[in-house]
């Protein structure tokens, strides 16, 4: 079947239309909905397969990146309870990242209790680069599905992107309860801090997060941009059958509903 | 009752990284060392109650993870050094306005929201070195203030001035002079012209009708200047827009859709589902605002030209942002700057962040752009602004509307902003100018434009408007001026919302608010407008109505305030002669020198880490290239994504191969020496930029912008030779001009200073390829490839040249080329990437061959190894229309060879090193990774 994916839209979000795109290249349905056709229950989330938080600076990112549409979002606990424990997928990519994490759906599905946030990147500022991503070992998601070691290719592009959590032990813990979804990575393929392999200073590497079921992931490099040949910054070098790196993700998503 | 503020401050708990910028930039810029500098973010709320605050706080405000709040209470008690700023009362602050609007969604009955930063440092610093870093760092004046008290009242609340009569009938010449300075910046004849109108009438003027007049027919909106009869040495020539014209109309291009009518103009681009599209292309600048704000200017640049994208026809969608800056010396001392004037460093840093703050959240790639930096530029810099669109070519015109159609405003609210904003950027820059038109000056709020432009969008495809229009220079005035111009238009001022109370009549009228829309759209479409626009949080209004007058006539609470002939408004301009003459250039010289004894080791090493030529990457990192997924070659290339691109591939329609390719050229100090050879020296730059990336140069577009010192005799005629010489080529060259936007207020004057900044014309060029898979990035690909050196070295003159300028002159004579030459040149370029024979191209550019040969090995992580005669020349002349080709084998650079018109200079190389020889031996031997090092190094201090 075609899983039917919902790009939330709002005030601010940029990256709808092409991640609406990278969905239709990898055999999904995708429809944009602004939040307030869900607000005023013309649109219902339980409609849909997968729900996206697509890339962008929701509200501005004013106050801070991702705050204003948590707090929104928060109106519809109930919906949003009840679509992630049904066979459903999230996804926050960026901006969408931010929402999540600062919703506390990531990693830990504490709603409205966040555990971890993203802040400023070390230089304080927006960054846009191509980064390499490195998907460990031992996570399993069924957004990750045939990824485990591989290494990625993905644009980063945010300010406001280093993993922080409360104390180390909880920091830590994101590795041994295999939350890690992807690591940048630097020229020997190692997890690393070093900018500009890392963009933001994240401990560890840490670009993005799944949650406990694996159905929720969250990173902040936009997989969306490298969906086709051209997107490549090598494309040039790349061989006639090569496969986008990141459509792989959205992919797996229509594969779980197959 | 008093009235009730509260204040939440809110730190960060997990050190923040801006703490760290600002003391690098305080030691960096300033020479002073601060080991201790916290930042505070204050949250004032009015009408709240402190249980309020205290919920809101730790709901909204505060991140439970990072930072720490505090309610009416202040951080860092032991920090007694420090400064609370805080945006003036009116100017926008985006911030504010959506934590406001949240809280009034969340059900808080706020009254008014303002956000200030506390710096707070400890006493290792003097009173004085903390008012040096309030001044020249933290605060702008124009905008902000400091706080020295808690603010009392958060509501602004201005007193509002009745309509004035003005009694223009009897005004003296000196009295019609002083009623124009500083206010409609009108000429005397002007003047005279509407006193005369008034005579007719029988009646006085009303302020509106005034203000309404000068914006239209001011340099800005007008073009006056360029409409002018022109008297050249003495013989009568055509008006430099006539020169536009002819040269469009011989052209007769059969993809242009639009040139010059619309805010932008367009091209057939290509096919994709059945739809085909076109390409909205616009540039103009916006100096005086970034003179005085930086950050604002570049900020409401920005948003403004990509408001003239989205308001081309009945709207388009906006697909790339371009910026260009000319700024002065970042380095140069602190005492020397002028009085009224910013530090180049200052400015340079702010329009970088006011372009990446608004572009980003709009979701706009910024893919091109350059910097070019000149002492002349302090007091004055000039900043170019660029966008793209895309658009259906059915929505591409706009419709006429009729008798009844409402005029539709769509986005931001009024407020005092940018009043004679049209006015004052026509105007010189003076040592006065800070403080008089401190409100030509704004803060842009881009998710209220994006968001506008989105709604916008849908009700274009629903087939609502007649047409549609952005509010820009003049707001109001100028968006319903032109679209009622050929029938007739009421409008109720008292519909305008407001950001504030106490807005007289002509402010409402003119008011430069950013972010607003205005559309022409039948009556009966108003229910299906709300319901889109109450989706996408818009605001929306009807402003008033078309009529069948043909007469602009204005009512606020029913009084009426403004009532005008449209024929007048838009023809009554007297016609201006501008008087040229020819003159001689005082003081040019030649660069001289010995080639046997220069270094040219040393040479390149400079000429590669000289600001014009440095990577900007630090700059364009910051800026998002990525965003809607359509970049096929961004700002940067080659295989660490660190080489510069020059131009840039976009494939902007997801269901078709075609690409877009742009480009652009300028170099002000030519146009000192020579401005007709200066200016086709720009233009074949453009050209250059994108033929060397794959561009057709069948399909290739032009935007021109000439960014002058105020007339002048002599300057005019630079001026008239410039628009000579780039009309010439393209009618040459058949790539007609379909859009451009002039601004000749290039001057700064004091009591005793008065400077010129140099004259600059920028070429802007768009081309198309069928097939993005047909076009090439500059980096090296191979070792063992031929190198060609392709362009005609007969008037490779140093004039204008870095190396040149590194000498101690500018140089008597600008590179030129022959046009024949040049377009033979471009198509055989154009075929042998077609045919895959070129992998690699860029064109030269400043610095000459070896700059261009160094940049396409950085990208490539290869070497080269060259052999030169006529050293200087062939290494170092800015030769116009050069390029430096890598050829796939020998076979494709025989090919070439063929035409006379290239050489093989060497080979590439797999040892990432650069090697020149002559006939001697080796005259440069340097690793590539030694000059990639000085080439990245000197833009990275001013953004750490």
């Amino acid at each position: 079947m075609k899983p039917k994916v919902l790009i939330l839209i709002t005030d601010g979000i940029n990256c709808n239309v092409e991640t609406g795109r990278a969905f239709e290249l990898a055999g999904a349905v995708s429809e944009e909905v602004h939040l307030n056709m869900i607000l005023s229950g013309e649109k219902n989330i339980s409609d849909y397969d997968i729900l996206v938080f697509s890339g962008g600076f929701s509200y501005g990112d004013d106050v801070k990146s991702g705050k204003i549409l948590a707090h929104n979002l928060l109106k519809l606990k109930d919906e949003l309870l009840q679509f992630i424990q049904g066979k459903k997928l999230i996804i926050g990519i960026c901006n969408g990242f931010q929402v999540l994490t600062t919703l506390g759906i990531l990693p830990y599905n504490n709603l409205g209790n966040p555990d971890v946030s993203l802040y400023w990147n070390d230089n304080a500022h927006f960054e846009c680069r191509w980064v390499d991503l490195k998907i460990p070992e031992n996570v399993n998601s069924p957004w990750l599905k045939d990824l485990n070691g591989r290494i990625l290719k993905i644009q980063a592009a945010h300010a406001e992107g280093k993993l922080i959590t409360k104390t180390d032990n909880e920091y830590q813990a994101l590795f041994d309860k295999e939350l890690v979804a992807f690591q940048y990575v630097d020229e020997n393929k190692e997890p690393t801090e070093k900018y500009p392999f890392n963009p933001n200073g994240s401990k560890a590497g840490v670009a993005g997060l799944i949650d406990i079921t694996g159905k929720i992931l969250g990173m902040m490099p936009h997989p969306e941009r490298n969906v086709e040949k051209f997107h490549h910054p090598n494309f040039r070098d790349l061989p006639v059958d090569h496969e986008p790196d990141g459509l792989k993700i959205f992919q797996n998503a229509v594969d779980y509903f197959n | 009752m008093p009235v009730q503020i509260q204040k939440i401050s809110v730190i960060s708990k997990v050190g923040d990284p801006k703490e760290k910028h600002f003391k690098h930039q305080i030691k960096e810029f300033l020479n002073t060392d601060i080991h201790h500098l916290k930042i505070i973010k204050n949250f004032y709320l009015q009408g709240l109650s402190e249980t309020e605050a205290t919920d809101i706080a730790k709901n909204i405000l505060a991140c439970p993870i990072t930072e720490e709040y505090l309610i009416n209470d202040d951080f860092y008690k032991d920090h007694t050094k420090r400064t609370e700023i805080a945006f003036q009362p009116g100017v926008m602050n985006p911030e504010a306005e959506t934590v406001h609007d949240n809280l009034i969604d969340s059900g808080y009955k706020v009254q008014a929201t303002a956000v200030s930063f506390t710096y707070c440092f400890i006493n290792e610093l003097s009173d004085v070195e903390l008012s040096t870093i309030k001044n020249r760092l933290l605060m702008n004046s124009q905008i902000q203030m400091e706080l020295l008290a808690p603010p009392k009242n958060l509501l602004v609340n201005l007193h509002s001035e009745k309509t004035q009569i003005i009694p223009i009938r009897t005004m003296t010449d000196e009295e019609l002079m002083e009623l124009s300075d500083y206010k409609l910046f009108l000429t005397l004849k002007e003047m005279r012209t509407i006193k005369d109108y008034y005579k007719k009438l029988g009646r006085d003027a009303f302020d509106v009708e005034l203000e309404t007049l000068a914006q239209t027919w001011s340099e800005h909106c007008g073009h006056k200047t360029f409409k002018a009869k022109v008297i050249l040495d003495g013989q009568e020539k055509r008006s430099i827009i006539g020169l536009v014209r002819d040269a469009e109309k011989e052209i007769n291009h059969p993809d242009v859709i639009s040139k010059f009518e619309d805010n932008s103009g367009v091209f057939r681009f290509a096919e994709a589902d059945g739809v085909e599209y076109g390409i909205c292309i616009k540039a103009e600048t916006h100096n005086s605002p970034s003179g005085l704000d930086p950050y604002g200017g570049a900020m409401t640049g920005t948003g403004g030209v990509i408001r003239d994208i989205a308001g081309t026809g009945k709207g388009a969608k906006n697909i790339s942002s371009i910026n260009i800056f000319c700024l002065g010396d970042p380095d140069m001392d602190i005492k020397d700057v002028l009085p009224g004037c910013l530090h180049p460093r200052r400015i340079l840093t702010g329009v970088i962040e006011g372009v990446r703050d608004y572009g980003n959240r709009m979701g706009i790639p910024t893919n091109n752009g350059s910097f070019h930096f000149h002492k002349d530029f302090g007091p004055k810099p000039t900043v170019l602004v660029g966008a793209d669109g895309i658009i259906p070519l059915k929505y591409a015109k706009k419709g006429q509307c009729k008798k009844g159609d409402l005029f539709i405003s769509f986005g931001g609210k009024t407020g005092q902003d940018g009043i004679h904003g049209a006015t004052f950027s026509s105007a010189e820059m003076t040592e006065k100018t800070s403080q008089l038109n401190s409100g030509a000056v704004q803060i842009g709020n881009a998710i209220e434009e994006k968001r506008t432009f989105d709604c916008l969008i849908e009700l274009r495809n629903m087939d609502l408007f007649t047409a549609l229009t952005d509010c820009g220079a003049g707001g109001y005035s100028s968006a319903v001026g032109e679209m009622g111009e050929k029938t007739g238009a009421e409008v109720h001022l008292e519909n305008i919302p407001l950001k504030y109370p106490g807005l007289s009549s002509f402010e409402k009228w003119i008011s430069e608010s950013q972010e607003r829309m205005v559309a022409t759209v039948p009556e009966e479409h108003l229910n299906k407008i709300d319901k889109v626009c109450k989706k996408y949080n818009v605001e929306y209004f009807v402003l008033g109505k078309a009529t069948d007058t043909k007469r602009l006539t204005i009512y606020d609470d029913g009084e009426l305030v403004c009532d005008l002939d449209m024929e007048f408004l838009h023809d009554g301009q007297p016609l201006e002669t501008i008087t040229a003459t020819t003159y001689k250039k005082e003081g040019l010289k030649d660069a001289e020198y010995y080639e046997e004894e220069i270094d040219y080791e040393e040479a390149t090493k400079d000429i590669i880490s000289h600001l014009n030529i440095a990577s900007k990457e630090p700059v364009i990192r910051q800026y998002d290239h990525g965003v809607q997924g359509t970049c096929v070659e961004g700002p940067l290339c080659g295989k660490n994504n660190d080489g510069p691109t020059g131009g840039a591939v976009m494939k902007p329609l997801a269901n078709s191969d075609a690409a877009l390719i742009l480009g652009h050229g300028l170099n002000p100090v030519l146009n000192r020496i020579d401005s007709y050879a200066g200016s086709l020296w720009a233009y074949y730059e453009a050209m250059s930029n994108v033929i060397a990336l794959g561009g057709d140069p069948d399909r290739t577009f032009m935007i021109e912008n000439h960014i002058w010192p105020k007339p002048t005799e002599t300057n005019l005629s630079d001026l008239y030779k410039s628009a000579m010489a780039l009309t010439k080529a393209c009618k040459f060259f058949k790539t007609p001009i379909i859009s451009g936007k002039d601004s000749l207020s290039s001057t700064y004057k004091s009591k005793d200073i008065f400077i010129e900044v140099p004259p600059v014309v920028c070429v802007s060029a768009r081309s198309v390829n069928d097939d993005w898979k047909k076009t090439i990035s500059p980096d090296l690909k191979k070792a063992g490839s031929p190198i060609l050196l392709m362009g005609d070295y007969n008037q490779a003159f140093l004039g204008g040249s870095i190396f040149s300028e590194r000498l101690g002159q500018l140089g008597t004579r600008v590179p030129e080329i022959k046009m024949e030459t040049a377009k033979d040149i471009f198509y055989r370029i154009y075929e042998s990437i077609q045919k895959g024979d070129i992998i690699s191209a860029s064109d030269v550019s400043e610095g000459g061959s070896i700059i261009t040969l160094i940049e396409m090995a950085i990208a490539g992580k290869k070497g080269f190894n060259i052999q030169v005669k006529d050293k200087v020349r062939t290494l170092f002349a800015e030769v116009p229309a050069a390029f430096i080709l890598e050829m796939k084998d020998l076979n494709a650079a025989d090919r070439l060879i063929e035409s006379e018109l290239a050489v093989q200079i060497g080979t590439t190389t797999s040892i990432p090193k650069a090697i020149v020889n002559d006939h001697k031996g080796k005259i440069i031997d340097l690793e590539i990774s030694e000059l990639e090092k000085l080439w990245k190094e000197p833009f990275t201090k001013y953004f750490d």
